[in-house]
């Protein structure tokens, strides 16, 4: 009886138009399951038995991304909150405190942020040590530095919003360090803040850096750097 | 053409002028792009000059010895025996703002723990230099600092203060 309102369900012809593949009952239609859902297909359809141990890999990178997808989420919902102006944004910062939830999700946000740097860190020490950074995946290793940037790049944009003491000096500091970029330095650093000195430019300019501009780079990076991965033979080598 | 001259080099295919051309105009317009997206996000330079001369006061208002600082202008002003010194208030290790410490007469940087002494010398720390100079000139009695350009000095000499 039950299977047979299941069996009806997946014969269905809207549950077709959704799900080609019908109920996964043979390893044929198992594998199409993975390979025609957009949101499993990033998964292996089969993978080594060593593979599965979790020693081998100790799942940074995806702790790496579990954390992206968190602090997704908790930055668009702080945005909300947020305005990027040298008046408000630190009081606006302060009164989340007042908001339902607004501290958890602040401090999700920072614990993640100081998280994925460090996930994303050891990622790295991971894989040089398995030696996975070898032919043929030695481009993977290249984009890898990449999002290693990126994430490094997004803390320290992310840095400046608060508006406290910590964060002005901070911008301030870090952004003279880059003055002593030879030649370019000074213009680094003007384009950077858009003045010279931190001010509302450099507020407006780090936020729409850090809400807009490095996640969509980050982002489509991380979604070369997954196929990658795929595509050169899953994380414990060829298949 | 003339007939008679041998044509050395294979003249250029229609097709291959063509790509290149394509190619040509692509780098234009990409190259148009993205300095464009430049062009529009380098900052612009506010209209008016800020004003960088000020008055700090008379001469009369200071007391030999005193350092006073000028919060708004981020300048010292350091009233000696013989005369005047105007320094800025930017650290010239990584440009944070120095504090003027009464009690141990020191300058201190809250960001990485420098102390200079009052003549704006490094006791201690990492700045490469001592606090720079600002141009400083003795008015009709009254004091007048101009900031349009730090003077960069390797230490102190009795010649920087002004004279009254």
């Amino acid at each position: 009886m039950k299977k047979r309102i299941l069996q009806r369900i997946s014969d269905s012809a809207v549950w077709r138009s959704i799900f080609r593949t019908g109920i996964p009952d043979t390893d044929l239609k198992r594998s199409m399951l993975m390979f025609h859902n957009f949101f499993l297909h990033i998964f292996p359809v089969k993978m080594k038995r060593h593979g599965l141990q979790f020693s081998y890999t100790f799942c940074l990178g995806g702790i790496s991304c579990l954390l992206f997808i968190v602090l997704t989420i908790t930055g668009i919902l702080l945005m909300f909150h947020y305005t990027p102006s040298i008046e408000r944004a630190y009081f606006d910062m302060q009164a989340l405190a007042l908001i339902f939830n607004g501290k958890i999700l602040r401090n999700l946000h920072r614990w993640a942020a100081h998280g994925m740097v460090v996930t994303v860190f050891l990622h790295m020490v991971r894989v040089f040590y398995t030696r996975s950074y070898r032919p043929p995946r030695e481009f993977n290793w290249v984009i890898g530095i990449g999002l290693l940037i990126l994430t490094l790049a997004l803390s320290y944009t992310g840095y400046l919003l608060p508006w406290d003491q910590l964060a002005y000096w901070g911008i301030t500091v870090g952004t003279t360090i880059m003055t002593y970029t030879p030649f370019i330095g000074n213009y680094v650093r003007f384009f950077l803040l858009g003045a010279d000195e931190v001010g509302h430019e450099a507020l407006l300019r780090f936020y729409v850096v850090h809400c807009v501009e490095l996640p969509l780079i980050i982002g489509a990076l991380m979604a070369v750097h997954f196929w990658r991965v795929r595509k050169d033979g899953g994380i414990s080598g060829l298949l | 053409m003339d007939d008679k001259t041998p044509v050395e080099k294979k003249p250029i295919s229609r097709r291959r002028l063509i790509a290149y051309a394509w190619i040509g105009a692509a780098a234009i317009v990409i190259g148009e792009l993205i300095f464009g997206t430049f062009a529009f996000l380098w900052p612009r330079r506010k209209g008016t000059k800020v004003e960088t001369v000020f008055i700090v006061g008379k001469v009369t208002d200071f007391k030999v010895g005193e350092v006073i600082p000028f919060r708004k202008e981020r300048t010292f002003i350091l009233r000696t025996e013989g005369g005047f010194l105007a320094m800025s208030a930017i650290c010239p290790h990584l440009r944070c703002i120095v504090n003027w410490n009464e009690v141990l007469k020191k300058f201190e940087c809250p960001c990485h723990g420098v102390k200079f002494n009052r003549n704006g010398e490094v006791l201690e720390g990492p700045p490469p230099r001592p606090l720079d100079l600002y141009k400083l000139q003795i008015v009709a009695g009254n004091v007048v600092v101009d900031r349009v350009s730090p003077i960069e000095r390797r230490k102190f000499e009795s010649s920087q203060v002004i004279k009254i």
